[in-house]
């Protein structure tokens, strides 16, 4: 029989691979990031050799940079956005596909998770194509046969375009956790709200939602986190511009290091993404009542 | 219910049995484990070493992932390893594609330089290689190439182009020559002359008949969205076009403030607001696709600016968008200037060059010089020509050459004697990302020149020092 003591140095030995893997590429980059922050130093040039300690410069610099609020206030805007759309087109389909009776429910479902299979940046070069300017665009071609004039979306409407391609991106994700949530929902539940009088809209709002709170808050949480890190799709599709009018942390972030080749200030910046994740991760974890 | 299941989970103190403290101490083991780990990298043998050794050595030699770059450089490649191996040497180089784009692959390059791990060879645009020669990511060749038989031979004003504070660090050797391009049919369609402007006022002319004619007139590349070309094929040389400095060789310091750049902005802001400049194309993510590779070969775009290889890379046979008849419907003006006298801009500078941290600077060298040999550029041009040649008497061993491309690069060799050129310094990358944001404001006017060009002054000075900069 396995001691107590035993069964706990097992448990911490199979765990010595994958502490290993996060130490080694996932904290001590932290760390290494988190110092570079406090230095001036660049990707390419004498400073690559020869930085100093700069202080907190590089956090005063950014913090007074309008460039770098604008690129806070537009992240926070396409964070709410895509959560919005994707908690309503998920939650949508989820509810469709939970009824036991649907006419080409395995279809649907196909439909609206195939797009998660496709690596982002190729995702993203279907879009520049579908939504390239002029008469270039499938898109345009499509609004063409209607007799509407190309738009260029990219250029009048990018913030937009962008959103809602991620909408089209990774609402099968919210769909998918939704879908499980409410699978998990004791039928005769639902059945005894309905033999009481409860309406559609009462046992979705009093019952459904209540009973996948969790569901709704892990996604969430997981969603958040992924638009503020959001890089391929934009960086792909609009490089952040035209301007800086989709110019989102993570591509602000990107320009700082490997195109200015500022490594100092694109670390301050990140370590400032990383602080506000992390106090969004811990209200979610409050409201969900986790323990980290 | 739900509720209390998940309070009972996550409250727990441990995790599936481990304490915090376990689990603390395994996370503090790991860590130590993975700095020495990391530290025992550094305990490898020193670069030197491998030289000494019989052993083969392979390097590697990376350059964008353009088929017609890939195609070139292989012809190169693999005439050296056959050498090599011909010879009884135990060099060999391996080709590794790096990104397509100018903006990406200066970014790998950069990267890989940042990491110690840049290639042994890589192929470098010129506007990044006094960052990088700064930085101690690239061999100093300048002991070789005084001993290059070949040095005799290349064109002075590419010898001048190529040291970086009197060092060479790439080969000397490759060059383009910068114009406007124009579409002579479709000018002569719309019956507009076709005389070369020699002022910035002529230009604006011509590119008033056009717009008139119904035509898009002209892509001036601008705005962050190209990139380094913004800056390599046209802000450099509209502030060339006019009287001034823009680095100042004396002091050592890049001019962010002065009537020529201030001229030059205004350029870009006339032809905006006469909507003669392609604002909407240069603010596409790629925005050479619709302005090279669709405008200008449809007609629908009657000038744009760019080097040599768009005879072959753009618009040849076997180019992006090839364009029937070319060398029949294409000509070249030179740029206007301020004093009247029209300029070709000679960009050189850039090349092949060697990582400080390649095993062997030997084998390396004999890679460059190798490629550098008449009868193999002469082999590798044959797949792709994408510029003239640097050396004065390469049409006399590869006479090919003089009619090829329709004799458009021997034509441009000509200018060598005459053009105007800017030596890569310092801080170019940063002035060159400072001039994309200041022109991208310009073109959709959002600021006004005096504006721009204050906001590039003031971001000049934040990133490359206000001891790097002087306003004139």
């Amino acid at each position: 029989m396995i001691s107590r003591r035993s069964e706990r140095t097992m448990l911490a030995l199979f765990l010595v691979p994958a502490v290993l893997i996060v130490v080694g590429f996932t904290v001590l980059p932290a760390l290494w990031a988190i110092y570079i922050s406090f230095t001036n130093r660049a990707l390419t040039g004498e400073r690559s050799i020869v930085y100093e300690f700069v202080g907190i410069a590089n956090y005063v610099k950014l913090l007074s940079n309008p460039l770098f609020l604008h690129s806070i206030s537009l992240t926070l805007l396409y964070t709410l956005w895509t959560n919005v759309g994707q908690f309503v087109l998920g939650l949508a389909t989820a509810l469709c596909l939970n009824r036991a009776k649907l006419l080409g429910k395995t279809f649907l479902l196909a439909a609206v998770v195939l797009p998660m299979v496709i690596p982002a940046v190729i995702q993203s070069l279907i879009w520049s194509s579908m939504l390239a300017m002029g008469e270039y665009g499938t898109l345009n071609l499509i609004l063409g046969l209607i007799g509407i004039s190309p738009v260029m979306w990219l250029r009048e409407a990018p913030m937009i375009s962008v959103t809602l391609v991620n909408f089209w991106n990774n609402s099968g994700f919210a769909m998918i956790l939704f879908l499980a949530g409410l699978e998990n929902i004791p039928r005769e539940v639902i059945e005894a709200a309905h033999i009481d009088g409860a309406s559609a809209w009462h046992t979705l709002t009093r019952i459904r939602l209540p009973l996948i709170k969790y569901v709704i808050m892990l996604w969430l949480l997981l969603n958040t986190l992924g638009c503020f890190g959001v890089f391929d799709l934009v960086y792909t599709l609009t490089r952040g511009g035209p301007g800086d009018r989709t110019q989102l942390v993570g591509i602000f972030i990107y320009d700082q290091s490997f195109k200015f080749y500022e490594l100092g200030l694109g670390s301050a910046a990140s370590v400032i993404l990383l602080c506000i994740s992390l106090i969004i991760g811990l209200i979610y974890a409050r409201m969900l009542r986790v323990t980290l | 219910m739900n509720e209390s299941v998940n309070n009972d989970l996550y409250d727990d103190k441990s995790v599936a049995g481990i304490s915090r403290r376990t689990m603390l101490r395994l996370m503090a083991t790991a860590t130590g484990a993975a700095v020495l780990a990391g530290c025992g990298t550094t305990t490898s043998a020193p670069a030197g070493d491998a030289a000494a050794s019989a052993e083969p050595i392979e390097m590697s030699l990376m350059s964008p992932d353009r088929e017609l770059d890939q195609k070139s450089v292989g012809v190169a490649i693999a005439s050296f390893n056959e050498r090599m191996k011909k010879e009884g040497k135990p060099w060999s180089v391996k080709g590794m594609p790096g990104p397509a784009t100018d903006n990406d692959y200066n970014t790998k390059i950069n990267v890989s330089a940042g990491a110690g791990t840049l290639p042994d060879i890589v192929m470098l645009g010129a506007n990044v290689v006094a960052d990088l020669a700064a930085g101690g990511a690239l061999a100093d060749l300048s002991g070789n190439i005084a001993k290059w038989d070949n040095y005799s031979h290349v064109f002075p004003v590419l010898k001048e182009a190529n040291l970086i504070n009197g060092k060479n660090y790439t080969l000397p050797g490759a060059a383009s020559t910068f114009t406007f391009f124009y579409r002579k049919d479709v000018l002569s369609k719309n019956s507009i002359k076709d005389a070369q402007p020699n002022t910035w006022d002529d230009f604006y002319g011509l590119c008033d008949n056009i717009s008139k004619a119904g035509v898009a007139a002209v892509c001036l590349p601008a705005a962050t969205a190209w990139g380094g070309g913004s800056w390599q094929e046209g802000f450099r040389q509209v502030w060339m076009s006019f009287n001034g400095e823009i680095y100042s060789d004396s002091e050592s310091k890049w001019v962010v403030s002065s009537p020529g750049l201030l001229k030059a902005l205004t350029v870009y802001q006339t032809l905006a607001k006469n909507k003669w400049l392609t604002v909407d194309a240069l603010l596409n993510p790629n925005p050479w696709e619709p302005t090279k590779y669709q405008m200008f070969p449809k007609g629908e775009l009657a000038v744009c600016t760019g080097g040599d290889w768009q005879w072959t890379f753009d618009w040849g046979p076997t180019g992006a968008t090839p364009i029937d008849g070319l060398f029949e419907k294409v000509g070249r003006w030179q740029f206007p200037s301020e004093d009247g006298k029209p300029f070709v801009f000679v960009g050189t500078g850039g090349g092949p060059a060697v990582s400080a941290k390649t095993k062997n600077l030997d084998a390396a060298w004999a890679f460059l010089e190798h490629m550098a040999r008449a009868d193999v550029a002469c082999e590798a041009n044959k797949v792709y020509l994408g510029g003239p040649s640097g050396f004065d008497n390469f049409a006399e061993l590869c006479p090919d050459y003089k009619t090829q491309v329709g004799g458009k690069m021997v034509e441009a060799t000509q200018f060598f004697a005459t053009g105007k050129i800017l030596r890569n310094r310092v801080g170019e990358s940063k002035i060159v990302d400072g001039i994309c944001r200041a022109t991208e404001d310009v073109i959709t006017l959002k600021s006004t020149p005096d504006e721009a060009m204050a906001a590039f002054a003031a971001a000049m000075k934040d990133s490359l020092g206000a001891d790097k900069i002087k306003q004139a």
